[in-house]
């Protein structure tokens, strides 16, 4: 399943990140987020909780290795995780 | 200070230079501000450290410079602050690099710990917010910890100052000691995910959680500031409530104020008498220069004193990452990043600030539109416009004082007047989006740092010393140039007209078109260089047939603007202009500076200018309307 399925308070382990892309035209953003993203610690094997949503559904805030971090959905789509 | 200055001082060897990094949110800031006390030169009060500051201390008699680098993740520099970072410590400057680690969440720090020590040898790892560990019931083993690192391990809490001499000793240790601290090698191939392998392996063998979850109390706190019902209303009531307190505190600084500052100008008056002075000369002083600068004090200075403290208190808790998260959602639809929810509350305290904050957004794109819209949210130099003008015209009444119904109202308007602001930044931002600025919004990652107990004292030093004096400050130096040509103006004659009301006939017949007269738009012209010396200036131009003596009340103002042919839609449009025009002389260098391109100086020029001035047409045009029926 996806990372942007999980229900608030689920925890899941993250299975692979995909290439995320901001935007389509500019290929170099791509390698550069995935990147960022492993800066945070969130790679292959890291286990993740869905805390809560912002008022508006996205972005929602995950519960990382210690740290908060909110994601948008566009980027949580990118992520498939396995339920614990 | 440049990378050179520092080799210089390297060369005479009294100095040691210590750069400090860490992650983000890990109170960086603090052990910088208790290593070098007052002892130091901030060019940053943005509540996050965007450029690099830099301070001294003596420790057994040798003399550090520390070097104070933006929060960064990783060195993999993708944003200008990290990039900055890096520069730093890869080109092998500082003697010693300190780590600075949240003792709360030690796994994703270490990352940034093991990344340094594989560019430099010289390096202090110093776990802070023990404190907060504690409460959490963590237990990290720091000698277990210096063992697999191969570095000096130091424990701090820094906002309660313990530990801060062992780690001013384990950084003299280690910079006297170069190469005898073999830091741990990681493997031959570098690649991130070995680096969080490794940090994951330090992690285990070094700490105990008892308990691995989110603090409870976080959460619920959390919880209720960013829910759809009760975020919202939250942060409005926030907005309204800073609003509030900044009008009924102001009121209460400008009485104080006012009387000694304005009682001076006869005692001024009797000295230019004493020594003989000439009569202009009396007048281009005291008429000229001491007014302005007392105008913009007694104007400038009250909101200033309370909105910055109120404001560095809501940073310090931890407030504005939530309230970044909440107004997501707008700027996604907009296009744009979530982080310039962040540069545009920076931009209430300062715009030129806000601008320089924006380097927290790494795509190109983004930062351009933070830095263009920035302008759109006010800062603290046109609160004073706002605050009168409401007061004197949408609230009826001059009487501001705490409780009474006026400046509850007053409030309201100024909490509408910016939300209106706000949504201008979402449209402009969606605009430029969608023409010169076409591009999807990058995916953007937003830590969100648990609450922290603001430290009072340190909060009322910082926003007086770095934010109230330092802007003050500036006005003044703007204020008293200002003056003295404007005093020029009004008494340099041309065929029987002074300069200042040529001009403003000039600018007249335009002006009318936005329900102004020529002296408004004339002082906002002239006000270019600080927005702080609008209000003095018009005031000066509708006195200059009479003696301008002072800011009493805002009764007496409003008697001088009414006089003067002021109606609410002079006041609705003067309103409207405060808020959306060219940014002021500071903020547009500091776009250039920070865009490099004189294009897009001139556009964050353009942009905000022509929306005020249609704005303020079609607000003339509707008045019209109505008066026809």
């Amino acid at each position: 399943m996806l990372l942007s399925e999980l229900k608030i308070g689920e925890k899941a382990k993250i299975i692979n990140i995909s290439d995320i892309s901001g935007s389509k035209n500019d290929k170099s953003d791509k390698s550069i987020d995935k990147q960022r993203l492993s800066d945070l610690g969130i790679i292959e094997g890291t286990r993740i909780e869905t805390l809560y949503k912002s008022p508006f559904g996205n972005p929602v805030a995950y519960f990382i290795r210690g740290t908060v971090f909110a994601l948008r959905n566009e980027t949580a789509e990118k992520i498939t995780v396995e339920k614990i | 200070m440049s990378v050179k200055t520092i080799k210089i001082n390297n060369k005479n060897n009294i100095n040691i230079t210590v750069a400090l990094a860490g992650n983000p949110n890990v109170g960086k800031s603090t052990v910088f501000n208790y290593l070098t006390g007052l002892n130091q030169h901030t060019g940053n009060w943005c509540g996050k450290t965007v450029s690099t500051a830099y301070g001294q201390y003596k420790h057994n008699g040798k003399i550090y410079t520390v070097v104070d680098i933006p929060g960064t993740y990783s060195l993999n520099a993708t944003s200008g602050e990290e990039k900055t970072a890096c520069d730093f410590i890869v080109s092998g400057c500082p003697d010693v690099t300190v780590v600075i680690a949240d003792a709360t969440c030690l796994e994703r720090n270490l990352n940034l710990v093991l990344q340094i020590l594989e560019v430099s040898d010289s390096v202090v790892l110093c776990v802070n917010l023990l404190d907060e560990a504690k409460k959490r019931k963590i237990h990290i083993d720091l000698k277990k910890l210096s063992e697999l690192l191969g570095i000096l391990v130091v424990g701090t809490s820094a906002a309660k100052k313990s530990g801060l001499k062992e780690l001013m000793d384990a950084i003299t240790q280690t910079a006297e000691n170069p190469g005898i601290y073999k830091p741990l090698e990681i493997m031959p191939e570098n690649n991130t995910k070995n680096f969080i392998g490794k940090c994951e392996e330090i992690y285990n063998q070094t700490v105990v959680c008892e308990n691995p979850e989110y603090k409870a109390k976080d959460k619920k706190a959390d919880k209720i500031l960013t829910s759809k019902f009760t975020g919202i209303l939250i942060m409005i009531a926030g907005l309204f409530g800073i609003l509030w307190l900044t009008l009924v505190g102001t009121n209460i600084i400008s009485d104080f104020l006012s009387v000694p500052l304005f009682g001076a100008i006869g005692r001024l008056y009797s000295f230019f008498d004493f020594i003989y002075a000439p009569v202009w000369l009396k007048s281009l002083i005291v008429d000229g220069v001491y007014k302005t600068l007392a105008w913009v004090v007694s104007v400038m200075l009250p909101p200033m004193a309370v909105f910055f403290p109120l404001f560095t208190l809501l940073e310090d808790l931890g407030y504005l990452p939530r309230v970044a998260f909440n107004l997501d959602n707008f700027f996604r639809k907009a296009d744009a990043h979530g982080k310039q929810a962040l540069t545009a509350c920076m931009g209430f305290g300062c715009n030129a600030c806000g601008v320089i904050g924006c380097r927290i957004i790494d795509s190109p794109r983004e930062r351009l539109i933070a830095i263009l819209t920035n302008n759109f949210i006010p800062c603290n130099g046109r609160f004073p416009v706002l605050i009168s003008v409401t007061a004197i015209f949408f609230s009826h009444g001059s009487n501001t004082s705490p409780g009474s119904a006026n400046s509850l109202i007053s409030a309201l308007f100024l909490t509408l007047f910016i939300i209106f602001s706000i949504a201008m930044t979402f449209v402009v931002s969606k605009i430029l989006s969608k023409t010169i600025l076409k591009g999807l919004p990058s995916s953007f990652q937003l830590e969100l740092p648990p609450f922290r107990r603001p430290q009072i004292a340190n909060i009322i030093i910082r926003s007086i010393f770095d934010r109230t004096l330092f802007v003050l400050g500036r006005a003044i130096t703007v204020a008293a140039p200002a003056g003295l040509i404007i005093w020029i103006m009004t008494n340099a004659n041309i065929s029987g007209a002074n300069l200042l009301s040529r001009f403003a006939e000039f600018l007249n017949p335009f002006a009318r078109l936005m329900s102004f007269d020529g002296y408004i738009l004339l002082a906002f012209i002239l006000g270019f260089p600080a927005n702080e010396i609008v209000i003095p200036i018009i005031l000066m131009s509708y006195m200059s047939a009479q003696s301008l003596t002072g800011f009493e009340n805002l009764a007496q103002l409003r008697d001088i603007l009414i006089n003067n042919g002021w109606t609410w839609v002079t006041a609705a449009c003067m309103i409207i202009f405060t808020l959306f025009h060219f940014p002021c002389g500071t903020t547009c260098l500091t776009i250039k500076k920070e865009t490099k391109s004189i294009k897009w100086t001139v556009a964050s020029i353009i942009i905000p200018t022509v929306i005020g001035i249609i704005l303020c047409m079609c607000v003339t045009g509707i008045a019209n309307i109505i008066k026809l029926f």
